[in-house]
């Protein structure tokens, strides 16, 4: 890699694709947590997950050389791992949920410091009610909020309108916090009706 | 604006500026409606909350975890491209495999091409092989009988004839590959067993069974345009935009790379097949394959199926000549067995009864091995079907004659002139003990001087003096 490294995900995409491996490894570190949380959206298992996103990440290797140079990186990319997810999707291998939780295990394997358990509980519980939301609904607040994409970004990875994707997100937006107000309802009713077990 | 275009506002007003217009409208609605107000109210931390969920932060385990699915990827492609060579470092590797991948993506949908032709021709190449064996093992053309038959010279030329594809143009020039010459390979080696056609049913099946799954044989050409559709199909399919069609393009599918890896496997049963697919573009399209078939393990591998199979119909028949010898022998002892224990058999004579037991005063009917009496009528009726039952052959005709003659013997004996004829019959017949049976013992009677002024004893002896002349008018 050379000195200066590219700044840009297009610039760092033509290194890689030129053969600097530390370009292509600047731009796993940059965008690998936001592959990894669309993909972790659409399934429950976080090791399949993780295996996914390697996947994703080898597709993208094979076709670095191919990626247009006057291209947009971050569409190009996601529409690989959404591609890739609809067709583990497909291939039926889908989980019934997502858990985030044990999301832990995979930072306490690398050595980094586990995070409060009322974090991990909230991802758990955010990744659930994400789950129950329609999945044209759900992929457009995925890449908008979760991968971090603009409305044109999405649109392009998922093969419709800037306008459909601004409904679309909307719409998902607006189920999520229709269930995540359920899930605390639920929450606060199990607060309550555990509160007066307690012994004096 | 109504309510559901005022919380589209809301949720871009989340990712983006708005214009003071949409913002000023949005503003007023939000004023006078409470739903519009809650929604935008929960709405921003329900978001906020949605994004906090991402760990923006790069994980080591995650990235180190990719680059090492990476790597590998990278050092197979070097593998596949260059072979095997002393270990370069992570940044060669990758940088070998880039830039191969991108040397070998331009044409990695000619490779696709050319390795499932190269299949196709492959599975083309067996199933003529054993197209051309069929020659001897099915019943063969008296015409053509130690040359190519009709079918075998014909075969090659219908393939060439339909194997044409709008993506690849196919040239097949090579003598080795046509009948003739995998004829003459055949009978090189089965050069004895030509004369002699084969005329094992089991083979024969076998053979077909061959041809039908190969499903090549009929259809010769249909590998070729499937595998053209096929891909296609797979080019025009996956979406819409470049970037997917390049990713399904650089990542062929699970059976894909199995044509390719299968491609690129030399068999070591029946040929060798070496494709030479090296097209730039698709302008330069004219692919050659050099076909040698190698037809020596397969007449092998014929020969001793041959051998097996006759082997086994021989145990075979030896098994079922052996079952049925045991089967014929527990049959004889079973029919032994039942002439042993059965009773001696005599011939019925009760062919002159009346056997309609509807209609006849004495019918005798046989159930099995037994005679059952039937008896309809007055006394008179059935006296004489009686006295003529004791002239049966058959001892239990007799007998069941004579038990019914003494189970109605008050009747007979309250009327004189039955009584008359039924003394009179069993004394014709000279068998005094059939007699004694039916009227009681004369002798004890004449013995007894208590009975002398009986009624009796005066009948006894009435009948003595009056039964043969009673006999005669009754007979």
């Amino acid at each position: 890699m050379s000195e200066t490294s590219p700044a840009t995900d297009e610039s760092l995409a033509a290194a890689a694709a030129s053969g600097e491996r530390a370009a292509f490894e600047t731009l796993v570190g940059r965008h690998a947590p936001g592959v990894r949380a669309v993909l972790a959206q659409a399934l429950k298992d976080s090791h399949r997950v993780d295996d996914l996103v390697q996947e994703v990440w080898v597709k993208v290797f094979g076709a670095l050389p191919r990626f247009r140079a006057d291209g947009r990186f971050r569409p190009w990319l996601f529409s690989i791992a959404l591609n890739h997810l609809r067709d583990e999707l497909r291939r039926g291998r889908r989980g019934r949920l997502v858990y985030i939780d044990d999301y832990r295990t995979v930072e306490g394997q690398a050595g980094v410091e586990l995070p409060d358990h009322s974090v991990s509980e909230r991802k758990s519980r955010v990744a659930a009610a994400l789950a129950t939301i329609d999945q044209p609904f759900r992929e457009a607040v995925a890449l908008v909020d979760l991968g971090g994409l603009t409305y044109a970004e999405a649109a392009a990875c998922m093969g419709c309108s800037v306008g459909t994707v601004k409904s679309r997100v909307f719409r998902g937006r607006d189920a999520f916090r229709r269930s995540w107000a359920a899930t605390e309802s639920e929450q606060d009713t199990q607060r309550t009706t555990r509160s007066p077990g307690v012994a004096p | 604006m109504n309510c559901q275009e005022i919380q589209t506002l809301m949720s871009r007003r989340i990712d983006e500026a708005l214009d003071d217009e949409k913002c000023a409208a949005l503003e007023n609605h939000l004023a006078r409606c409470d739903e519009c107000s809650a929604v935008e109210r929960s709405l921003g931390p329900a978001v906020a909350l949605l994004r906090g969920s991402v760990d923006a932060r790069s994980h080591p385990a995650l990235v180190a975890g990719i680059m090492a699915a990476v790597d590998a990827a990278a050092a197979e492609q070097v593998g596949e491209l260059a072979g095997a060579g002393s270990e370069p470092s992570e940044d060669e590797v990758f940088r070998q495999a880039m830039v191969g991948v991108a040397s070998a993506g331009k044409r990695s949908v000619w490779r696709l091409v050319a390795s499932h032709v190269a299949v196709a021709l492959f599975s083309a190449a067996a199933a003529l092989l054993l197209w051309v064996q069929g020659g001897w093992i099915l019943p063969q053309d008296d015409a053509a009988p130690n040359g190519p038959s009709a079918q075998t010279a014909s075969g090659p030329d219908d393939w060439r004839s339909d194997r044409a594809s709008p993506a690849t143009v196919l040239e097949m020039p090579s003598a080795a590959v046509t009948g003739e010459s995998a004829r003459a390979a055949a009978a090189a080696e089965l050069e004895p067993d030509i004369d002699q056609p084969v005329d094992v049913p089991a083979v024969r099946k076998g053979t077909e069974q061959l041809r039908e799954g190969s499903g090549i044989l009929d259809r010769p050409t249909d590998p070729v345009s499937a595998s053209a559709a096929d891909l296609t199909a797979e080019a025009d399919t996956p979406s819409t935009s470049g970037p997917d069609l390049m990713a399904a393009a650089d990542t062929p599918s699970a059976s894909a790379a199995d044509l390719m890896a299968a491609a690129d496997t030399p068999s070591a049963s029946a040929a060798d097949l070496t494709a030479e697919a090296d097209t730039p573009s698709p302008e330069k399209v004219p692919l050659r394959f050099d076909i040698h078939i190698d037809t020596a393990p397969l007449a092998l591998a014929l020969r001793q199926l041959d051998q097996h199979v006759g082997d086994w119909m021989d145990r075979a028949a030896e098994r079922r000549a052996s079952a049925q010898a045991l089967a014929d022998q527990a049959l004889a002892e079973r029919q032994a067995m039942l002439a042993a224990n059965a009773p001696p058999s005599q011939p019925l004579q009760v062919a002159e009864l009346p056997r309609r037991a509807s209609s006849a005063p004495v019918s005798v009917l046989q159930d099995g091995q037994r005679l059952v009496l039937t008896v309809r009528g007055s006394p008179a009726e059935i006296i004489p079907s009686l006295l003529d039952l004791l002239g049966d052959a058959d001892p239990r005709a007799v007998d069941l004659a004579l038990s019914e003659l003494e189970r109605i013997r008050a009747d007979i004996e309250s009327d004189p002139v039955l009584d008359a004829a039924v003394r009179a019959a069993l004394d014709t017949r000279q068998e005094q003990p059939l007699l004694a049976r039916v009227f009681g013992s004369p002798e004890r009677r004449q013995e007894d001087p208590a009975d002398s002024d009986d009624p009796a004893n005066t009948w006894d002896q009435w009948w003595a003096a009056a039964a043969p002349h009673l006999a005669v008018a009754a007979l």
